[in-house]
């Protein structure tokens, strides 16, 4: 068997896949945040290479080519031409893009050839096609249309292909500067959260506000055409310059200048917040549309830093425009590695692409795993107290027991997840029916704002009990209702006279399962199956037996600014950081009112940079 | 352009000199100074994938000569965009010195070409 390594790096969220070339089978896949342990790290992904080669088994001499997710010197080219496009402005910014560009990616062969040891067949494939790639080739269809939408690649900012079988074929794009994700991320600027990672934060603060703004946004930022292309007006926008994303004109366009980071949210920051996701859903339903007009396929993949917005993929989904929808878990940056590897796999090596009911993702369960083995010997070494339950059945019970009486569980389980979400192997996991869950967990356990809401993992096969949506949702990137009957009233009016207290609003019950039903009574749904995941459905079955309800709280196992753990040393870490009472480790449960006192170690919080 | 900083250009010159060698001829020729809601009514925004993409017969055939042909490109760019640089190093150094001489502080408003410019 031979193999393709694919390789994504120096923008954000550098990361590493293998797959095999004789059926595109995805042996692995790591971001390397997840190794180094920095946030949306950019550098060269050597942590995660390493595991890739070692998750598969192989020399180097193996990899029949590895392939880059973006063809640099296009990069370069745009990088360029935007800067001469705003000089004689932007000269620093210039110089910063332009040596980090040239110095990092100069180096990449040799960086390969340091990391494997060996030199092998080095290509490139455009940074929207990586995307498409990874959108089409593992989805369950034999024929979809294809939507990339991020940031920026190398020119094209979103573009709109074919896949059929193994072939795909790109059709239409959008380029620099006129960009759907640089859009979201300068009103996430503009509301004081950082671009490239507060754009989440931004969808999880819409609910909360009434989109007063859009018709400005369509007014003044924005051309959508009736097909959903579009063109973004650069006076309001400073970004081609490199410093900023937002200029003097469109702070006077919303009234002053950015909120600062960290400080109170206000009406106005709510109200953008729900403007541009009304405004994003708009364009990205009109390009859908056209995608299936152009492609006379009923399916839909998409992938791109911009489909991690579940809220629009869930409005998207409700449309019934298509029969099926998947959207590639990996979808940002990090997920190129594995459309690279993917696309040289089915088209170089002409990998066979076998379609079933599922998709090939394998839940994205394609990180690192670690054995009970290991886990007892790392207990052993550092002193600590657990209780081995070897039997899967007899441990959900257990666990399932200790959430159902309030307590909050960290679980380390099989394999680490590809991608931001985490799906229940690096998770978090409460009682959802607690109405203090969210701020307790929010506040005490990822120490992050309280507004943001959680996430319920819900078993499969009861999804539509509780939630009006009946699709498998694996990845957490469809958002839909709570079913009417269960709701509480919310009282806006009263939210907004009374200053917008989000706290309070966070603590106000909304559904019988409030910790993960939105203000706007939505909730970001992760289905769980069996076949994905047996082990988490078998807890998810456990505390329904236990209470009723089948599903429980999950959200990623970190704290804020953190990557998310991936060994079972970065789990106990983050155990005894935080108020977490009980963490799990494979077959073995830790209680932390029995593990011996630690060191006090206040000066851990200034280790991670807040996201 | 002479962007010797210990010749007798000022920053004016050196500035006006770069502009005109370095950055007006390409700036003349940018696409992305587009206008926003064109007159012409443009049914899409729409541009073709027209990009050739890193073909895989391509690819297979001769991966060494296309990361090559990739390496020259970038060495060609960073080449052309060091002689820019350069000039701009010489021409802040030129800047410095101006200042010096001026007794001017950190917080004086910029009055030069080269201030508006940079």
């Amino acid at each position: 068997m031979s193999y393709v390594l694919g390789v994504s790096a120096f923008y954000h969220d550098s990361a590493a896949a293998i797959v095999s070339t004789d059926d595109g089978e995805i042996i692995a896949a790591a971001q390397e945040e997840r190794f180094s342990r920095k946030k949306h790290d950019p550098r060269f992904p050597a942590g995660a290479i390493n595991y890739c080669l070692e998750e598969a088994f192989i020399e180097p001499e193996s990899i029949d080519a590895v392939v880059f997710y973006d063809n640099s010197a296009l990069t370069i080219d745009r990088v360029v031409r935007n800067f001469m496009s705003v000089a004689p402005r932007g000269r620093d910014g210039f110089v910063t893009a332009i040596r980090s560009v040239l110095g990092d990616k100069l180096e990449l062969p040799e960086l390969l050839s340091q990391t494997l040891g060996a030199d092998r067949p080095f290509w490139f494939v455009d940074h929207h096609l990586s995307h498409a790639s990874s959108a089409f080739y593992p989805a369950p269809f034999e024929d979809a249309a294809i939507l990339t939408i991020d940031g920026v690649g190398e020119h094209a900012t979103l573009s709109i292909g074919h896949g059929t079988g193994r072939k795909i074929e790109m059709l239409k794009e959008i380029n620099y500067p006129h960009s759907l994700g640089l859009l979201y991320s300068a009103v996430t600027a503009y509301c004081g959260f950082k671009v490239n990672s507060g754009e989440y934060k931004l969808m999880g603060l819409a609910p909360y506000g009434e989109p007063v703004y859009a018709q400005t946004i369509e007014d003044h930022l924005i051309d959508i055409r009736p097909d959903g292309s579009f063109r973004l007006n650069m006076d309001y926008f400073a970004y081609p310059e490199g410093a900023e994303m937002t200029g003097s004109r469109f702070h006077e366009l919303f009234g002053g200048p950015p909120r600062a980071q960290e400080s109170r949210i206000r009406i106005r920051d709510m109200d953008l917040a729900a403007s541009i996701q009304a405004v994003t859903e708009k364009v990205v339903l009109r390009l859908a549309k056209h995608a299936r007009e152009i492609t006379g396929s009923r399916n839909l993949v998409m992938a791109g830093g911009v489909a991690l917005n579940c809220v629009a993929n869930g409005h998207l989904h409700r449309t019934g425009l298509f029969d099926g929808i998947w959207v590639q878990p990996a979808a940002g940056d990090a997920g190129g590695a594995l459309g690279a590897a993917l696309y040289a796999a089915h088209t170089a090596f002409d990998a066979l692409r076998p379609v079933g009911d599922r998709d090939r993702q394998k839940g994205s369960y394609l990180g690192p795993r670690f054995t009970p083995a290991e886990v007892e010997s790392l207990v052993d070494r550092l002193g600590l107290v657990a209780e081995h339950i070897p039997d899967s059945a007899a441990r959900a019970m257990r666990i399932a027991g200790e959430i159902a009486e309030g307590k909050v569980v960290g679980r380390l389980a099989g394999r680490m997840e590809y991608g931001p979400r985490a799906l229940g192997a690096r998770s978090i996991l409460g009682d959802p029916r607690d109405t203090k869950m969210q701020s307790r967990m929010n506040l005490s356990i990822k120490y992050r704002e309280s507004f943001r809401p959680f996430a319920p993992a819900i078993m499969h096969d009861r999804v539509a009990e509780v939630f009006e949506h009946e699709d498998e949702s694996p990845y957490m990137l469809m958002v839909a209702p709570v079913r009417a009957e269960r709701r509480l009233p919310f009282g806006w009016e009263d939210f907004r006279r009374g200053g917008a207290d989000m706290l309070d609003a966070v603590n106000r019950p909304r559904s019988d399962v409030p910790a993960v039903t939105h203000v706007d009574y939505s909730a970001r749904l992760q289905t769980v199956h069996p076949e994905d995941n047996p082990e988490f459905y078998k807890l998810l079955d456990a505390f329904e037996k236990l209470t009723g309800c089948p599903l429980l709280i999950n959200t990623s196992f970190n704290v804020r600014g953190e990557p998310i753990v991936m060994t079972p040393e970065d789990a106990i870490r983050c155990f005894f950081r935080t108020e977490m009472d009980i963490l799990v480790l494979e077959e073995h449960i830790l209680f932390k009112d029995a593990q011996p006192k630690q060191e006090d170690d206040d000066e851990w919080r200034s280790e991670f940079e807040l996201d | 352009m002479n962007g010797d900083p210990n010749s007798n250009l000022t920053s004016r010159d050196l500035a006006e000199a770069i502009f005109d060698d370095y950055i007006r001829p390409l700036s003349d020729n940018a696409d992305l100074k587009l206008d926003f809601k064109s007159e012409l009514f443009e049914e899409s925004y729409f541009s073709p994938a027209r990009r050739p993409m890193m073909d895989v017969a391509t690819m297979k055939a001769s991966d060494q000569d296309t990361f090559a042909r990739l390496a020259m490109l970038w060495v060609g760019d960073f080449a052309d965009l060091q002689q820019l640089i350069d000039p701009l190093e010489k021409l802040a150094d030129v800047v410095a010195r101006e200042r010096a001489e001026a007794g001017a502080t950190g917080d004086d408003q910029p009055s030069s070409l080269i201030y508006q410019m940079w």
